[in-house]
């Protein structure tokens, strides 16, 4: 900081000095103002800024990100509507603590399924609806969606395919009726154990959206 | 008497959920942890000294853009090279000291410094060995005659440089930490 200051002065000296040289009492008065100008430009635009303060680190990277630190191990990172409520939750791995550093990427399940709980109530989600717990594939994730009336949550993990995978395929016959053909489920209250399909996957994001709720 | 007492069950039921608006989460929570978004995939959280200064940098993944999830916790080595040089740019970071790139091992995490007169780098990575390295082990000679004095360091380039951080470049790094040397960070 100290030696950016003397650079900053060193500048300002060397453009003075420049611009003023020897002239008539009016010219030197003009010269003096487009001086000044010349180095407060110089001082605050030309001359790159590392931001130092508060205020600086502000300016140059805007509004920082809200992260609240929901347990031990998870961040959550909100947005909301128009009219202030909450329409997103994003969970994720805790990276710092007050004098620690997390490594890894995932959560913890049981942490995780207590932090859901406390978020969102079972009797704040509404019956579940169809196709709840489907998971989808695709350049190495996975995303598992729990839908709900009111809110749905999806967890996300990575995976990697066993490169005998093909190899060792065989041929696999469905059976059962066509689900075409099931009768539509009955509405179904949420349970604790609604995610527990995910237990043993490794999870590394859960984004909660409510269903009723756009996001701005 | 029961409609008073059904109304405080009610409110004490609604306000066991979990806040819904910033000031709630704020009062559940605590204050955020504040993170600027330095780049596409990088966070920057800062502190300060007790007058405003800034005292320590912690950089850490990035999870979200407004349509992106990103899933890997590692930081991308080109685009942290470029934050890097833009938070605390060369010039700023007085000659390296010795010993200037040195490491730590242990639980999984690779601990890396690089020390300027000014401001101190310590990138944390994390590794797995591999589980079956043990069986390929052989014996290993030492060439240096425990009874040798030290070889001393080799005089080399003192001036901060682009490449500086080259060591960590193939490394997981999940989280850097700036500090700057003759500032105090303030109590939290």
């Amino acid at each position: 900081m100290r030696k950016a200051m003397n650079t900053h002065i060193l500048i300002a000296t060397t453009i003075w000095a420049t611009l003023l040289g020897h002239h008539s009492e009016s010219q030197l008065w003009k010269r003096r103002v487009r001086a000044i100008a010349v180095v407060v430009f110089t001082l605050y635009v030309v001359v790159p800024t590392v931001a130092q303060t508060i205020s600086e680190v502000e300016r140059r990277y805007g509004k920082p990100v809200p992260v609240y630190s929901v347990s031990e191990h998870i961040w959550m990172t909100p947005d909301y509507s128009a009219d202030g409520q909450v329409c997103r939750m994003r969970l994720y791995p805790r990276r710092l603590g007050q004098d620690t550093d997390y490594l890894g990427s995932q959560l913890l399940f049981p942490e995780l399924n207590d932090v859901l709980i406390e978020i969102v109530p079972l009797h704040l989600r509404g019956s579940k609806k169809d196709g709840f717990g489907q998971t989808s594939l695709g350049g190495g994730t996975a995303w598992t969606t729990y839908e709900y009336e009111n809110v749905s949550f999806t967890f996300m993990f990575s995976y990697k395919l066993d490169s005998n995978v093909l190899e060792n395929a065989k041929a696999k016959v469905l059976t059962g009726p066509d689900p075409e053909g099931l009768p539509l489920r009955k509405k179904t209250p949420p349970a604790l154990d609604d995610f527990a399909s995910n237990q043993n996957s490794q999870t590394e994001i859960v984004t909660i959206r409510w269903n009723h709720r756009p996001c701005t | 008497m029961r409609h008073n007492l059904a109304v405080a069950v009610l409110f004490l039921c609604v306000s066991s959920a979990i806040g819904q608006t910033p000031s709630e989460l704020e009062k559940k929570y605590g204050k955020p942890v504040v993170s600027y978004v330095v780049s596409e995939r990088i966070l920057m959280t800062p502190e300060y000294t007790p007058d405003g200064q800034v005292c320590m940098m912690r950089l850490h993944p990035r999870h979200f853009a407004p349509n992106a999830s990103y899933i890997s916790p590692k930081l991308p080595f080109e685009e942290l090279q470029q934050v890097l040089n833009q938070l605390i740019p060369l010039h700023i970071r007085g000659a390296k000291k010795e010993p200037f790139n040195t490491g730590a091992t242990g639980g999984g995490a690779e601990w890396r410094s690089y020390m300027y007169e000014d401001v101190k780098f310590s990138f944390v990575s994390s590794f797995r060995p591999d589980p079956d390295s043990w069986k390929t082990r052989k014996e290993y000679v030492f060439s240096i005659e425990p009874t040798a004095a030290p070889p001393q360091p080799k005089p080399r380039d003192s001036a901060a440089s682009n490449n500086d951080f080259a060591p960590s470049q193939l490394s997981r790094v999940e989280i850097v930490t700036v500090t700057w040397n003759g500032r105090q960070c303030a109590k939290q």
